[in-house]
């Protein structure tokens, strides 16, 4: 198998059950790995790129590590991803609370909904920040998504502390949910359903795909969370579909070919 | 954007399933008649049978079928419901008997007043205002008016022009109170009716569909406004130019106005093709590119018929013949054989298996076709186009029915797609359960 650092673990460990001996030989961060639990947390989520983030090493090692093991391994030539942080902007740390999730975790617990829950409850001139032994890289991800700005520290003692807040923006529109909950704008949705929201793209899908896939999304998403659909017109047919099912929508248009939609159960 | 949104726009399916299913079987009738017409055809432009095949193409087979399409789509581009669905029964019943009727007493050279000709006119015209009447009440509803929507509007009013004029020239046989003579007056009733109804409709609804099948992102809306503008300006002055009989020279500069128009409109969709993500042509989509070279033709032809120029004149006739059978047998014919594989699959299969995407496995609209059967009657399609022209300008009328023969096959292979996909039955099963 042919792997290079944008490979997902899960993909590596599915090859090759060693691999988790290996990956969790390259530094003490990595034998989390060995608790099935976390495995399944993490493996899918995440790439050997992100994994290195998670672990405070390069890909590289972990890549020259599977080498060993008859991985057919593709080095990057980028030596410096440790020090690939995408924060630079200086974060106001004001009111900070802490959430060590490392109890959370030994407890074989996936931290990610004590992480958001915190967030829900926090007012908005608060930063919330994340004690671990890793950088939590597929949380990041989301969070970015959903308008939050992240800090990483990393300390001597291999401790990571992850700072969270919510851009200024999102901050004012959070106010209007409160006042208007019944007939929401687009943005107050957005604003509600922050974090629990899945994604898809049908713009470049052939009719009727757009809309199979929309109603098999529906279907199968749990049910606290919402559907956010980057479509490229008001799509006539779907909709009385969707009412039949007893959803309901919010959308705006970016331009053109260009259609957000929420769709949400009420 | 949001009023409104929460009805149910899409019109009932017993509204536009017949139009397909009467559009196939007109199809086949023309087909067979143009063996008999062959030696007319090999001749002239005009008689009692090119007259009357010329009608069941036009109105039998293209105007049903896309009234038919129409209802379905102007409440998609257009986002409002249809205006009146009793309406659009009546204007297809009065349709299909009016063509008949029609299409009978030119068969039987009975120019003039008929009761057949009466009858089957009246019926036309009826079905055409209906038709009008419900597509301008239903964008009159609409606050989304893109280009592609004004072609289809406008189309409605030339329409309404074309047949009023064919009424008035059937009138001017028994009457005579327009100081024209009735092939003049015939030559501007082709025009609307060719540029006016058919381009102006096609321009709208191609530039709405063709670049939704391609799946093309971010085109140029400018070219279909130059279009727009080009097209109908040419036409007005090309029709008052026909009137008057102004120099040849005149009337092909007003000729030349039209063609840039709708070299406009090639353009906006060679972008859409050049620009897509659906790479592989489907045979829906392959009928619809092919139908760009009798388009091509048509324009040459079309050209040519206007200048009627002296160098040409020993097959001028042909030039004029084939002027028509490039645009109606050519790019109408291709372009509904085409779209209705985009168009009627996804209807039945709507209707069919709405409330059950994502709770059933169930067949996707290219599967409740033959695609086989398809790529046949593209194949003899092809020949029998080819066939027809060179037949028209070789003059001979065996090679004309050999092209016949192939527009039989086709037209029976489409016809077999057709009431397969109006008869699919239900074939939904349960999901497996992982």
């Amino acid at each position: 198998m042919h792997i290079n650092k944008d490979t997902k673990i899960s993909e590596i460990i599915k090859e090759n059950i060693k691999a988790i001996e290996t990956i969790a030989s390259v530094n003490r961060n990595f034998k989390k790995l060995e608790n099935p639990f976390l495995r399944k947390l993490f493996a899918s989520r995440v790439s050997i790129k992100d994994a290195a983030k998670i672990g405070g090493t390069s890909a590289n090692d972990i890549l020259k590590k599977l080498e060993k093991i008859g991985f057919k391994v593709e080095i990057s030539e980028n030596k410096n991803e440790l020090t690939e942080q995408n924060n630079t902007k200086l974060m106001k740390k004001d009111k900070v609370l802490t959430l060590d999730v490392r109890p959370i975790l030994e407890t074989g617990t996936d931290p990610y909904h004590a992480i958001m829950d915190t967030l829900k409850t926090m007012n908005s001139d608060e930063t919330l920040l994340i004690v671990n032994t890793f950088e939590p890289v597929p949380l990041l991800n989301k969070l970015k998504s959903l308008g939050y700005d992240y800090e990483v520290e990393r300390s001597d003692n291999n401790m990571v502390h992850t700072y969270l807040t919510k851009s200024e923006n999102v901050e004012e529109l959070k106010k209007e949910v409160k006042s208007a909950d019944v007939n929401m704008t687009f943005e107050q949705a957005e604003e509600k359903y922050k974090g629990k929201m899945h994604e898809i793209d049908v713009r470049d899908l052939e009719m009727p795909m757009p809309m199979v896939t929309i109603l098999q999304e529906v279907e199968k998403i749990a049910d606290d969370e919402v559907l956010y659909v980057h479509h490229k017109r008001l799509p006539q047919y779907l909709l009385p579909e969707l009412e039949t099912r007893d959803w309901h929508y919010v959308n705006k248009e970016v331009d053109e070919d260009n259609m957000k939609f929420i769709i949400y159960k009420k | 954007m949001q009023a409104g949104l929460s009805t149910k726009n899409a019109p009932s399916p017993s509204v536009v399933l017949p139009h397909y299913a009467a559009g196939a079987i007109f199809f086949i009738i023309a087909s067979v008649l143009l063996i008999f017409a062959s030696h007319d055809l090999a001749n002239t432009y005009i008689g009692p049978k090119i007259l009357a095949l010329t009608h069941i193409m036009v109105l039998g087979w293209v105007t049903i079928i896309i009234f038919g399409a129409l209802y379905q789509l102007i409440p998609v581009v257009m986002e409002v419901k249809l205006f009146s669905e009793p309406l659009a029964h009546i204007s297809f019943y009065s349709m299909i008997i009016g063509t008949v009727l029609l299409s009978y007493s030119f068969w039987n050279n009975y120019i003039g007043k008929t009761i057949y000709m009466e009858i089957g006119g009246g019926l036309i015209f009826l079905s055409v205002i209906l038709f009008s009447v419900n597509v301008l009440f239903s964008a009159l509803k609409t606050t989304n008016k893109t280009i592609e929507n004004t072609f289809i509007v406008t189309a409605g009013g030339w329409l309404l022009l074309t047949v009023s004029l064919g009424i008035l020239i059937t009138m001017n046989l028994v009457f005579h109170f327009i100081p024209k003579t009735n092939l003049e007056l015939l030559r501007i009733h082709v025009h609307f009716g060719i540029v006016g109804w058919f381009m102006m409709l096609i321009i709208g609804v191609a530039s709405t569909l063709l670049p939704m099948f391609f799946i093309s992102h971010k085109l140029n809306k400018q070219y279909l406004k130059f279009s727009y503008f080009l097209t109908n300006g040419g036409l007005i002055i090309l029709a008052v130019l026909l009137y008057f009989d102004v120099n040849m020279w005149l009337k092909g500069a007003a000729g030349l106005i039209v063609l840039a128009g709708i070299i406009f409109f090639i353009k906006y969709n060679y972008d859409a093709y050049k620009k897509r993500l659906r790479k592989k042509l489907d045979i829906g989509m392959k009928l619809s590119v092919f139908a760009f070279i009798p388009l091509f033709l048509t324009l040459l032809f079309g050209i040519l018929t206007v200048l009627n120029l002296d160098f040409l004149s020993k097959i001028q006739t042909s030039i004029n013949t084939a002027y028509g059978v490039s645009l109606i047998f050519g790019f109408f014919t291709a372009l509904i054989l085409g779209q209705m594989y985009k168009t009627l699959p996804f209807i039945v299969w709507l209707k069919m298996y709405q409330d059950k995407v994502g709770k059933f496995k169930i067949p996707m609209p290219a599967h409740i076709y033959s695609e086989k059967v398809a790529d046949w009657h593209y194949y003899s399609f092809l020949v029998a186009i080819f066939t027809l022209l060179i037949g028209i300008f070789a003059k001979e009328s065996i090679i004309i029915q050999v092209s016949a023969a192939a527009f039989i096959i086709t037209s029976v292979l489409y016809a077999y797609n057709t009431y397969k996909i109006l008869f699919h039955k239900d074939q939904s099963e349960p999901l497996e359960t992982k």
